[in-house]
């Protein structure tokens, strides 16, 4: 045996020891957790709701199918003492790196996210990729359980689904991951949010004789909504339009639908590109940012009186969706600034970029002071590209032909 | 002469009265052709018009022959041997004709393009089944006999402007140092020649087909044939002729190049999936798609034993099996088959001993390993190797284990030429995807020192 095999083979040998055997897992003594549930119960004691994969005891070799939900309900004063009580209530190890979805009660998200966010970021198996919702109002948890999941068996699977599916055009919703709320909460000028999930009674319940499905649910989720953090804290909710400004400011939807009005009727636009641009300045003391919008929409329904093939028609029309989108935005602003004090935007991240130097000394009350009273000024430039197939609204043909 | 072969059936010694003296024939039956023999020489010398001259009696071309030792060798070769009391010398007439297979379809290279032919168990059959390929004086074919008592003709064939000379006096001096009483089949010089019974790769090369031999050949290499063996081996054999086959430059390139994409494809399979696969399950549960661990954990949640087990023991089977199907009478083979399919993909899964991604798993990289039917060896032992590390070290041990196999290849040397040696930028035209043929102007560097262009200028 020559000098390299010795080498190698104790390099091997090394690295058998290293690596570590400690980690060593078998899949089916595991309990795989898709979604947590962080609430408070009346002692201000931790209460979480772990959603765990059952696979019901059947001789099945076809795989698939035949998982249900398991939920397990634990109160305690940390997570590592949670984690060991559902170690003696569940016969098998918890294994979370698979988890789906996040949620935190309003009482719970209004108390703090800090101590959380630490055990998530410290764990080793607890993973940033779980999106991230807050339950609005005072709502049981076990109801987010019993409600209407769509098409997926499991809440995890349903609010993953959700996400990947709608977080492209939906503009009243936004979906976060732990990794960006993580990421935001750490970036200086900047606040995080968080997706809102709202449980509302379901008006076409039937029960499942009635239906003839194998389910009913009484209740039905609603995921449009965003909730807003200041250090860490739930201070509030936007309302949809104020989605619609945050997905836009951001950048954070590119294609979405809009309606609007034109002279007393509705007009609906598509918007293919979006692009924000935000240049901040600091003058006499204050704040000043220029927020330029620039978008390029299609028109996929047009009720108005004006002929979109037409320039004038595509002028009077485009200054219409402007002047809608530029109020709907100052609006926004405002109540972020005058409400919540919380700089959800960014702002204060791009004031960073593009003035380092004032941002050394302004940093510290930069929400409550600067941001509050920033002074915006909105400029939206949207350009309709595509009129659709028609030229002229629908009907006017017999008015033209007579 | 009875003493020195001894009294057996076969030998015929024959005495012939003739008009003038006796004469003595000697030959084996079942080597020589009697028909020929009493056509060509018993007939001339017992004619009534026989004048006593042996010589120009026989009706044959004949070598004379001084010393009874020479008598005895030339016999046991098949030769007629006469023996005329009033000639001073033995006449050895080549007369040979024996039983033997006639040049079929290679069994265990089967193409759909390309010839069809392969080689027999006669030296002399194969050698001009080379010759049909390489109408050239510059052939060159020496040949020995190795063995005490088998005797054995063993050839060297090569180019001789073309053909390495460092390999060819490697293998000429080994050949000189084989001492052994029997060379039965060209297994036997393999392993006298190679360099250590203990590495992976011998760098002997095997083939049936007289096309492969050729294309070797031509490419600087020497084959060695060996009396009684359909094989000819090629020396010396690199890394990348595992993943080349003749029909790589029959089909037109894109379609060979494909071929040989699935073929890098099966070799990284054939080693790394189960290794990585039991990493996966063992460590990593992290990386697993969702669905896929679900469905995972439900096939597998009934069966006894850990990932690694499941996986061994399925190696262990398939092996099992395959060396069954190979070994027995067709007709069983097949029954084999069928009962290794039934025991191992279904009842095995359905009374749960073994889960069925673990079948899944081993069967597609038995599948693969059976598409590089070369490499059997190498890829067995490194597959053992990485389901080991996988198990034991996870993903980290995975990244050790490829580092440690790609040291070995880099550093092995067949016959003073490194393994991986086709690897470098003047051959690149045909290491993994080959370049269509018009492209290409030379031999492989690392094998051809003289003669490198394939063009003529």
């Amino acid at each position: 045996m020559n000098k390299k095999t010795k080498l190698l083979i104790l390099l091997l040998l090394l690295s058998f020891f290293m690596t570590g055997c400690w980690s060593q897992s078998e899949p089916k003594e595991m309990a795989i957790i898709t979604c947590t549930v962080y609430d408070l119960d009346e002692n201000n004691n931790l209460k979480i709701y772990l959603d765990m994969l059952d696979f019901p005891n059947i001789a099945s070799n076809e795989g698939g199918g035949g998982q249900t939900a398991k939920i397990v309900t634990l109160t305690g004063t940390s997570f590592p003492e949670m984690v060991r009580d559902t170690k003696s209530t569940i016969d098998k190890m918890m294994y979370a790196a698979h988890n789906r979805a996040r949620i935190f009660t309003e009482t719970f998200a209004k108390n703090g996210l800090t101590d959380t966010l630490d055990f998530l970021i410290r764990d080793y198996i607890a993973d940033e990729r779980p999106y991230m919702f807050v339950l609005k109002g005072d709502t049981d948890p076990m109801l987010l359980f019993k409600s209407n999941k769509g098409l997926s068996a499991r809440l995890g699977d349903y609010l993953y689904a959700m996400a990947q599916v709608r977080k492209q055009d939906n503009d009243f919703a936004v979906f976060k991951t732990t990794m960006d709320f993580i990421k935001e909460f750490y970036s200086p000028g900047r606040q995080s949010v968080m997706g809102v999930i709202e449980i509302f009674p379901d008006d076409t319940y039937r029960t499942p004789e009635e239906s003839g499905e194998n389910e009913a649910h009484k209740y039905y989720m609603s995921l449009n909504g965003l909730a807003v953090f200041k250090d860490n804290k739930l201070v509030g909710y936007l309302d949809k339009f104020g989605i619609r400004v945050y997905n836009l400011l951001t950048n954070n939807i590119a294609k979405a639908y809009i309606s609007f009005p034109v002279e007393g009727s509705i007009c609906c636009a598509y918007s293919l590109k979006t692009n924000c641009k935000i240049d901040t300045r600091f003058e006499k003391g204050a704040v000043y940012a220029d927020v330029k919008l620039s978008k390029e929409i299609m028109i996929v329904q047009n009720n108005s009186e004006y002929d979109v093939s037409t320039i004038s028609g595509v002028k009077k029309v485009q200054e219409e969706l402007n002047n809608y989108l530029k109020t709907q935005i100052e609006q926004a602003i405002n109540q972020v600034q005058t409400e919540f004090k919380s700089d959800i935007f960014g702002i204060g991240d791009l004031f960073h970029k593009q003035n380092p130097e004032i941002w050394k000394i302004i940093q510290s009350n930069w929400d409550d002071d600067y941001f509050a009273n920033a002074i915006f000024n909105v400029n939206v430039d949207a350009k309709i590209q595509i009129a659709g197939q028609i030229r002229e609204k629908i009907g006017e043909k017999a008015e033209s032909g007579s | 002469m009875k003493n020195a072969l001894g009294e057996c059936i076969d030998i015929i010694i024959d005495k012939i009265k003739t008009v003038h003296e006796e004469a003595v024939l000697i030959y084996i039956d079942g080597l020589s052709d009697k028909n020929l023999i009493d056509r060509d020489m018993i007939a001339p010398i017992k004619s009534l018009n026989f004048n006593g001259d042996v010589e120009r009696a026989v009706n044959v071309s004949f070598n004379t022959i001084k010393s009874p030792e020479q008598i005895i060798s030339k016999v046991l070769d098949g030769n007629a041997i006469l023996y005329y009391s009033n000639h001073p010398h033995a006449l050895s007439i080549d007369l040979k004709k024996w039983d033997m297979r006639s040049v079929e379809t290679p069994d265990a290279e089967s193409v759909t393009r390309g010839p069809k032919e392969s080689f027999t168990e006669n030296i002399l059959t194969n050698i001009s089944l080379i010759r049909r390929k390489l109408r050239t004086p510059n052939l060159a074919i020496e040949n020995k006999r190795i063995g005490h008592q088998t005797n054995t003709v063993v050839a060297l064939v090569y180019l001789q402007d073309i053909v390495n000379q460092k390999v060819l006096t490697t293998i000429k001096e080994k050949l000189n140092q084989i001492n052994t009483d029997a060379i039965l089949e060209t297994g036997y010089l393999e392993q006298y020649i190679e360099e250590s019974p203990f590495k992976l790769f011998s760098g002997i090369g095997l083939t049936q087909k007289p096309d492969i031999v050729a294309a070797k050949i031509l490419e600087g290499r020497v084959a060695i044939l060996c009396d009684g063996t359909p094989h000819a081996l090629t020396v010396p054999e690199l890394f990348t002729e595992f993943l080349h086959k003749a029909e790589d430059f029959y089909n037109r390139t894109i379609y060979a190049n494909f071929i040989r994409t699935l073929k890098i494809l099966a070799l990284i399979l054939a080693i790394l999936l189960p290794g990585i696969f039991v990493a996966l399950i063992t460590f990593s549960l992290e990386m697993i798609p969702f669905t896929f661990l679900t469905n995972f954990i439900q096939a597998t949640k009934g069966t006894p034993f850990p990932e690694v087990v499941e996986l061994l023991f399925l190696t262990v089977m398939f092996e099992l099996l395959k060396e069954a199907g190979l070994r027995m009478p067709k007709a069983v083979g097949s029954a084999i088959t069928i009962v290794g399919a039934l025991i191992l993909g279904d009842v095995a899964v359905s009374a749960g001993v073994v889960g069925a991604p673990s079948v899944i798993i081993i069967a597609i990289s038995a599948v693969a390993g059976l598409m590089l039917s070369n490499l059997n060896e190498f890829l067995l032992i490194y597959r053992l190797i990485f389901i080991l590390l996988g198990a034991s070290m996870g993903i980290i041990g995975i990244g050790a284990g490829i580092v440690f196999m790609i040291t070995q290849l880099v550093s092995t040397e067949v016959f003073g030429i490194p393994l991986l040696a086709n690897f470098n930028k003047h051959e690149m035209k045909d290491t993994l995807w080959r370049y269509p043929l018009k492209k290409f102007k030379y031999r492989p560097f690392t094998l051809v020192n003289n003669n490198i262009k394939r063009r003529a200028d």
